[in-house]
């Protein structure tokens, strides 16, 4: 596989085409460390695969669902009698029609004692875009006629949209009738760390700084929008969903719970999945609502929503409030964090508390902070619901810790890469245990941070600044798995099933949109087994037939699945070779596997065939040693050898930590105060690398959700909780025209001990140092620093001629705007609502 | 309701449409063409890119009225499917078959250089914005067969992908370019 | 969208008996851009559609005999952008129009977005409609009582919209001969290069025989529900030289002259305000320098 084929005569037209040349190579003739083009590529590039708006079924009925108007009312009636008047239409329902026989969901995630999800507002409205009433018709066309006439009587409460308001206990209560353990009022969760002894780290040290830094609600946007296709068989009782999301499991068991029909009677089948980057990873309400149309009518229901149902309805990345301080030693190194953290989950939420868990302890790395104190009040407001989004609270963290370093640096008078390096965990030996609990068990993100300063050329830029250009550091990092607070489990699973043919399949519940399963799969399983990487293949998703699996998210795939078809493939292994070593009458000690057969050490072409092992196995069963169970199935699971969070709020979350450090060259034009990334290097240890174009497409996903997050992406509300920006036309999402080219890319491994293939996590690397590299290097161009986020052309320009006006140097936007209002000064900052008393965990 | 025909990656359709149909909603709805993706539906994302006798247009903002009787190209029409293909892919061809790593795009029977050269730059991860990039790149490397980087980037200024961070796209395209260019013919007609 | 009846007539003619027949619900679409944008989001629910696409006349330009140039409303931005590689290429300043059709939104949309389409929409963020008054073009309509001809600061409604009658078709836009102006400039700030101008600005020149500026124009669009003639920025270029002006300046009195201050209160006010100084200034030292090549090559 390392000879590139011949470039085709010239005299044929058609054919004049340049051989590709081969960028990676792996070693031996192991596939993991090669950069095999994917398998899934095909039926994407021809048009053939499917998407979940491209399911037909027979007899299939299109449902619209009318959202709310209004960010928060009481909602005193929903009238449908219109609607079903309407030609076309065969139903339509609202919440008062599911009250007592649908279950409310979200308990699980949240640790709630019930449920405070519900298909359609009831009662009340908690946001604008939340579900009021549905109808389902022949078409799509007739069923969006008939949502115009459905008449909706309400009478709007006082909009709550400014998280720290929802701290006032006068404040709009958003959700009534829910109790919380750690909350009242709208804060409905707390969250605090005591590691050593802050207040101590305070009074030692010799520079404290200290920031307050807000940012932005950003939406996934995966341009495949949610959806889902039910399909309910009354005489078997059987529900068929297909459905556009990260996790089959979520998705089938909080459904069935919220149906109350058996999980055995629900089947989710997934299509291709375009992209979910967090926001498809639970169970929404259009799944509910479809599921229980299809029910009433028992036809299949099709439930597609629209772009701007989706910003209004799926998640969106949670918004934070942070108060932060940092205590540093005259010669740098890094003594303390303290942090008071404002934590806006919007109306409503399953997985926003757990962001700031595993956001702020993963986002203290990668500095071993010895003492750390931190407090989060963990708020509703009348705004779009929030979840996870690529980098799980990290880039938040990120955003206000590696500025807070800089602002260091600036006042002890050192190089920030100097601090840093001085700072970045680089144990003497592994596994090393960090104050906040994490396990690092290997890194290089020490020679991560070296590589990507000297790639944009550091030294060089800060000896030899240009005008309005600035250089930028900053570094994370990121959890590879997860064990979340609230559900105490990280594990991923694989069936392997060796075909009667020498084929492989491989079966798993952990949702591929995207990150290539079915390559990198294959590629393990090939080296394992033996088999050609051309003879595996991944079965589509479907509950009946996976494995029990947690699903797609938390850059968990490369390191949990694919350890679960490490072990999977490794036990099949076991079989073949137990029934070659029988058939051959040779020691199973002395024979391997290769080129599609089990074969005697050292003579790779002779043994027996894979193929023959298999039909032995299934048609030829004489042939199987004595006590041998028949087929060639195996299956695995895998669970990280991770922990819960202790009371303190320390403790390992993740199996293993994916290093990355960024470093970013900015431009600002000071007329338009237009921000130009034109410079940007990112090195990243993502253990032993298993693809490493698709861990390149990864990086490169990952910074474009950094950079979006940092220049442009943000949920503008008005003061009435409507969200003004719900469309591409207005959201910021980058084009192509908005990213700088991407080549700077290093890849440092230092290989997971505690994952036995030695990979880490790549799927969020990418984005957690982008916002605060560039806003350091945004810095360093302008002088001005960014508190919040994006940083957008009209707020650089504004900050640009006020810190003119006033003749500074340096400059705080927003803070040292005229129009301010929030507090500016650390005398002014508020006081956490909790107190120290009391067990945060149950 | 009004009956229309268009020519669809070579095959006529003729069917009875609401006028509101979008064309979109002809090729997807109508002649089952799923490959066309809706992801906006506001010609803000591209994924619905195809070309009206060979002019690129955003299928989700164009009444299939307003192009009644003309020609569309899809996705599915860079690649067709071999019709009725002698050789079935069996276990024993399964190594030919899959020969992505160098081969693809090589050779006439093969995928349009685009996507070939998708493929082999991982110029796709979800792969639903894939189809417009794939029409709207065709567009414009036919009008403009030797883009500079920047260039490319233009003409997909109107293609969001959330996956990939363009990138591998712009490489993919710059790629397919070199490939797509028609060798030096002959003068024909001086 | 609400349902319709959709109508391509061949010719001018039967399009205005179409409009006239279907009534007030009745709409032209020609590209249909922006129109189905909204028809989408049911802002726009049109109870007839009467297609330009079939009516040859209206696409296209030429020139006059007395050196004019007429478009036809229903012209494409594509073919616009690609006017050089045609028989009738477009001269001197008037490419600047075929660069401003060319570098707005996409291609997809510039494939089927007509420039008539764009004025009739008379949406201040379109490149197009700041250009049309910039450039003091005439706008032909023909109706049901006949035809007539709109100046294009006059076309647009200050309050927003158009002059239109219901059952009027615009038809052709006519810019003046070349020596109408020695140098024009358009520029324009967006975000995005796919989003829609936040500002743009227009500086329209003409040289008198000693070189210095004999009439000017310059405008300001995006801002205000309408395009903006800045005069006394304009005023302030007349009698200089080009190499003289001193556009910092004269892009803070463009400023102050449509965007003052006071009004500018929000965020996004100032920022177009601080964007207007920019863009006029840069506008100014562009067309500057092009008059300055047009003549001297001349």
């Amino acid at each position: 596989m390392t000879e590139t084929l011949p470039t085709a005569p010239p005299t044929r037209p058609r054919a004049e085409r340049h051989a590709p040349e081969r960028r990676e190579t792996g070693s031996g003739n192991k596939l993991v460390g090669r950069s095999v083009p994917r398998t899934e590529d095909l039926a994407l590039l021809t048009g053939t695969a499917r998407f979940i708006d491209d399911i037909r079924l027979p007899g299939m009925l299109y449902a619209k669902i009318l959202r709310s108007t209004t960010a928060h009312a009481r909602l005193n009636g929903v009238d449908l009698s219109k609607a079903l008047q309407q030609p076309g239409v065969r139903g339509a329902i609202c919440g008062q029609d599911l009250l007592g026989k649908v279950k409310p969901w979200g308990d699980m995630m949240q640790d709630l004692l019930v449920g405070d999800h519900f298909p359609f507002a009831t009662d009340k409205i908690l946001y604008e875009g939340q579900e009021i009433a549905a109808v389902v018709a022949d078409s799509k066309y007739a069923a969006l006629d008939a949502l115009e006439v459905i008449e909706v009587d309400y009478d709007e409460l006082p909009v709550l949209v400014d998280p720290e308001g929802a701290l006032d206990p006068e404040s709009p209560l958003i959700q009534e009738g829910i109790n919380y353990e750690f909350g009242e009022g709208n804060i409905f969760d707390r969250y605090r760390v005591r590691v050593g002894d802050a207040a101590a780290a305070a009074a030692d040290a010799d520079v404290v700084v200290r920031q307050r830094f807000v940012s932005n609600r950003q939406a996934g946007a995966a341009l495949d929008p949610h959806g889902c296709v039910a399909s309910y068989d009354s005489f078997t009782g059987v529900l068929t969903i297909y459905s556009s999301t990260q996790s089959i499991f979520m998705v089938r068991d909080v459904l069935a719970d919220t149906l109350q029909i058996p999980r055995n009677r629900v089947r989710v089948v997934i299509p291709e999945v375009g992209a979910g980057f967090g926001s498809k990873a639970q169970m929404f309400a259009h799944e509910v609502i479809a599921s229980v149309l299809s029910m009433q009518l028992g036809r299949p229901v099709h439930l597609v929503l629209g772009r701007g149902e989706i910003f209004r309805a799926g998640t969106a990345r949670t918004g934070q409030v942070r108060y932060a301080e940092m205590y540093l030693k005259r010669d740098g190194e890094i003594t303390g964090y303290r942090d008071y953290i404002v934590h806006d989950c919007g109306a409503q939420s399953l997985w926003g508390n757990q962001v700031v868990h595993i956001g702020t302890n993963v986002g203290m790395l990668p500095y071993p902070i010895p003492n750390i104190h931190i407090d989060a009040d963990v708020v509703h407001t009348n705004t779009a619901p929030a979840g996870p989004l690529r980098g799980f609270g990290i880039p938040e963290t990120i955003w206000a810790k590696e500025q807070l370093v800089d602002m260091a640096a600036e006042r002890l008078g050192m190089d920030p890469l100097d601090l840093r390096a001085r700072n970045v965990v680089q144990p003497e030996s592994f596994p090393y245990r960090t104050p906040m609990g994490q396990v690092i068990d290997s890194t290089s993100i020490d020679r991560c941070l070296q590589t990507c300063a000297e790639a944009i050329g550091w030294r060089e830029k800060k000896a030899r600044p240009e005008p309005n250009e600035g250089v930028g550091l900053a570094v994370s990092m990121k959890y590879t798995s997860c064990r979340h607070p609230s559900l105490d489990t990280d594990l991923s699973a694989v069936r392997v099933r060796l075909e009667t043919d020498g084929t492989v399949t491989i079966f798993s519940s952990d949702v591929s949109h995207g990150q290539g399963h079915a390559t990198f799969l294959a590629q393990i399983v090939s080296d394992v087994l033996g088999v050609g990487f051309e003879k595996v293949a991944l079965a589509p998703p479907d509950s009946a037939t996976a494995p029990f699996g947690l699903g797609t998210y938390a850059s968990r795939a490369a390191a949990v699945l694919g350890t679960a078809c490490r072990q999977a493939a490794e036990r099949l292994r076991e079989k073949v070779v137990a029934i070659a070593a029988h058939v051959l009458e040779a020691n199973p000690e002395d024979l391997d596997t290769g080129n599609d057969r089990v074969h005697v050490r050292g003579l790779p072409d002779t043994g027996l065939y894979l193929e023959n092992l298999a039909g032995y196995a299934a048609y030829r069963t004489h042939q199987l040693p004595p006590g041998f169970e028949p087929t060639l199935e195996a299956v695995a699971t895998y669970d990280t050898p991770t922990e819960r969070e202790a009371p303190d709020g320390s403790g390992n979350f993740s199996v293993t930590y994916s290093g990355a450090a960024h470093a970013a060259h900015v431009r600002v034009d000071p007329d338009t105060g237009r921000i130009t990334v034109i410079d940007y290097a990112m090195a990243h240890d993502t253990g032993t690398v298993i693809n490493p174009l698709i861990v390149e497409g990864q990086h490169q996903g990952g910074f474009l959700m950094g950079i979006g997050m940092a220049l442009g992406e943000d949920y503008v509300y008005d003061d009435q909780g409507r969200l003004l920006n719900a469309s591409f036309k207005d959201y910021q999402a980058p084009y192509a025209t908005e990213l700088p080219e991407l080549t700077k890319m290093f890849e440092i491994p230092a290989p997971s001990v505690n994952i036995p293939g030695g990979q880490k996590g790549a799927g969020e690397s990418g984005t957690g140092p982008v916002p605060a590299a560039i806003g350091n290097a945004v810095y360093d161009a302008t002088g001005v620093r960014f508190t919040a986020l994006p940083i957008t052309p009209d707020r650089m320009l504004l900050a640009l001629r006020e810190k003119e006006r006033r003749g500074l140097d340096s400059f705080r936007y927003p803070d040292d705007m005229p129009d301010f209002t929030s507090p500016r000064t650390p005398d002014e900052w508020p006081t956490p609502t909790g107190s120290d008393e009391g067990d945060l965990l149950l | 309701m009004q009956t229309m025909t268009l020519t669809i990656n070579g095959t006529e359709v003729t069917a009875e449409v609401d006028e509101r149909t979008l064309l979109l909603e002809f090729i997807r709805d109508v002649a089952g063409y799923t490959g066309t993706h809706n992801g906006c539906l506001e010609a803000r994302c591209g994924c619905c890119a195809v070309e009206v006798d060979g002019d690129i247009v955003k299928s989700c903002n164009v009444l299939a009225l307003q192009v009644a009787g003309r020609s569309v190209t899809t996705v599915e029409g860079l690649a067709p499917q071999r019709v009725a293909p002698l050789e079935h892919i069996t276990t024993q061809s399964l190594a030919g078959v899959y020969r992505p790593l160098d081969a693809l795009g090589a050779q006439d029977d093969d995928l349009h250089p685009l996507q070939a050269a998708f493929h082999k730059c991982h110029a796709l991860q979800c792969g639903f914005c894939t189809p417009g990039m794939l029409m709207v790149l065709k567009d414009y490397l036919e009008d403009n067969p030797e883009p500079t980087r920047d260039e490319v980037r233009k003409a997909i200024g109107g293609n969001i992908c959330r996956c990939t961070g363009y990138q591998h796209i712009v490489d993919a395209a710059m790629e397919a370019a070199e490939n797509m260019r028609p060798v030096a013919a002959p003068a024909a007609d001086g | 969208m609400k349902p319709f009846s959709f109508h391509s007539p061949r010719g001018l003619g039967e399009a205005v008996d179409l409009l006239e027949r279907h009534g007030p619900g009745a709409q032209v679409i020609a590209g249909g851009q922006t129109l189905l944008l909204a028809m989408k989001e049911r802002l726009a629910r049109p109870s007839a559609l009467v297609s330009l696409a079939e009516v040859a006349d209206l696409r296209g330009w030429r020139y006059t005999d007395s050196g004019a140039l007429e478009i036809g409303a229903a012209t494409t931005y594509a073919a616009l952008a690609e006017a050089e590689l045609t028989g009738v290429p477009l001269r001197g300043w008037h490419t600047e129009i075929a660069a401003v059709a060319g570098d707005l939104a996409d291609r997809p949309v510039r494939t089927m977005g007509t420039i008539g389409g764009a004025l009739c929409a008379a949406d201040p963020r379109f490149d197009m409609v700041t250009l049309v008054v910039a450039l003091d073009a005439e706008l032909d309509t023909v109706g049901a009582g006949g035809g007539r001809t709109i100046r294009a600061a006059e076309f647009f409604d200050p309050v927003g919209g158009t002059v239109l009658r219901p059952g009027e078709i615009l038809t052709t836009v006519r810019f003046r001969p070349q020596d109408g102006f020695s140098g024009v400039a358009f520029e324009k700030f967006r975000y995005r290069v796919f989003d829609a101008a936040l500002v743009s600005a227009v500086c329209a020149l003409r040289l008198g025989a000693d070189g210095a500026v004999a009439d000017a124009r310059v405008t300001v669009g995006a801002v205000h529900p309408a395009p903006v003639l800045a005069t006394t920025a304009a005023d302030r270029l007349v009698g200089g030289t080009p190499t003289a002006v001193d556009t910092v300046e004269i892009g803070l009195v463009a400023a102050d002259e449509v965007l003052p201050a006071e009004q500018a209160t929000t965020s996004v006010r100032r920022y177009q305000r601080e964007l207007i100084g920019v863009l006029v200034g840069r506008a100014i030292a562009r067309s500057h320098e092009r008059a300055h090549t047009t003549t001297a090559g001349s």
